[in-house]
């Protein structure tokens, strides 16, 4: 029969392996936490990157229609980038196929451009009308939108379509490259 | 008389005389109500140590609401159903020789009870089943009531009522079986 004492010695005896595990533990919690912390910043900073550099055009939250256009410096060919990342190359001699529709009666320099059309009419297959119809679009929307994306200069030009329709082309310079957009305006 | 209770205050506020006060005074009396768990001294011995393990590690809230002794017992309680649920599932055999494990029992009875009846009346409570050993330890020699036995065995005090009834009629039944003789009055 073991004496007060010596109960009280093995439980003091006890108590310290009882600690020492609790302190390897805490430091094994902490390595593999620290480990994991670093491997979800990691993800993250991949996921934002990739995802860096995505450009809606108008409409607010609800744009299909992601065509830039990059006119080169001669303006003779045009490389559209839609947003299946598939890349067509209008000629601006004024070939069309069926997809044309109406005449664009540019303001101000009298040039009909058939490329035009097709991305108008490609912008809008891509956005539903009544999504149009809920955001005023016009020239204060259009600007304070590309200064927000970083846009240095504007410029706006009003393309009659048909009837009540009317585009905005957009040409705006972000970073010293020229970028084309297309715009409905809303009725 | 605080059954422990300004000890283990002493204890919590950094006194380690308090844990051996305790120690001292409940040793003892939890070995023997852990044996009827155990039915083995040298394992309850071990118990009692990880019981007061306890005390020291996580410092457990006592909140003055059951008395300190019933409390410490309910703690030993739940520490000896683990350690029993945990050895079934290890298949853990014990090495110590049997003779060495009686002698250790029969030396703590005479040192904790002292007396010769009270000795007798422990010899044939070890021979009922476990939980009629453990309410007639916590009612006969911790002098528990049997609403604080109900506590301590977690059973409700008519059950507990019960229980305390059914195993004196098996206590009496033993003890005539051991040749004990009724004083005539």
């Amino acid at each position: 029969m073991r004496s007060y004492g010596e109960t009280y010695e093995r439980i003091i005896a006890k108590k310290s392996i009882a600690e020492s595990k609790i302190k390897a533990r805490n430091k094994r919690i902490k390595k593999y936490a620290t480990a994991v912390s670093c491997l979800c910043i990691c993800f993250v900073v991949v996921f934002l990157i990739s995802k860096a550099g995505t450009y809606t055009s108008a409409g607010g939250s609800n744009t299909a229609n992601d065509l830039r256009t990059e006119f080169p410096a001669d303006r003779s060919q045009q490389t559209v980038v839609t947003q299946d990342n598939t890349t067509k190359v209008y000629e601006a001699d004024g070939n069309t196929d069926s997809s044309v529709e109406g005449q664009i009666l540019p303001e101000g320099n009298g040039e009909s451009e058939a490329y035009r059309i097709r991305m108008v009419n490609a912008a809008m297959k891509a956005l539903p009308d009544e999504d149009y119809d809920k955001i005023k679009i016009d020239e204060s929307y259009i600007i304070e939108k590309y200064i927000k994306e970083g846009a240095q200069e504007i410029e706006l030009c009003l393309i009659h379509l048909e009837g009540n329709t009317f585009y905005y082309e957009v040409e705006i310079d972000v970073e010293g490259k020229k970028i084309y957009d297309f715009i409905k305006k809303a009725k | 008389m605080d059954n422990g209770a300004s000890s283990y205050c002493r204890f919590i506020s950094g006194d380690e005389s308090g844990i051996v006060e305790l120690i001292e005074l409940y040793r003892d009396g939890l070995i023997l109500y852990i044996n009827s768990f155990t039915k083995n001294i040298v394992e309850a011995e071990d118990i009692v140590e990880d019981v007061f393990l306890k005390l020291m590690m996580r410092k457990p809230h006592y909140n003055g609401r059951a008395s300190f002794k019933t409390w410490l017992y309910i703690i030993a309680g739940n520490v000896a159903k683990d350690y029993l649920r945990k050895k079934s599932r290890q298949g853990k055999v014990c090495l110590e020789d049997v003779s060495e494990i009686l002698e250790d029992e029969t030396e703590l009875e005479n040192m904790y009870l002292k007396e010769e009846q009270k000795i007798q009346l422990h010899h044939s409570i070890r021979k009922l089943d476990s939980e009629h050993q453990q309410i007639l330890w916590l009612i006969y020699f911790e002098s528990m009531s049997i609403s604080e036995a109900a506590s301590v065995v977690r059973k409700s005090v008519h059950a507990t009522g019960n229980l305390v009834y059914k195993a004196r009629k098996a206590l009496k039944i033993q003890l005539e079986s051991d040749g004990f003789v009724y004083e005539k009055i």
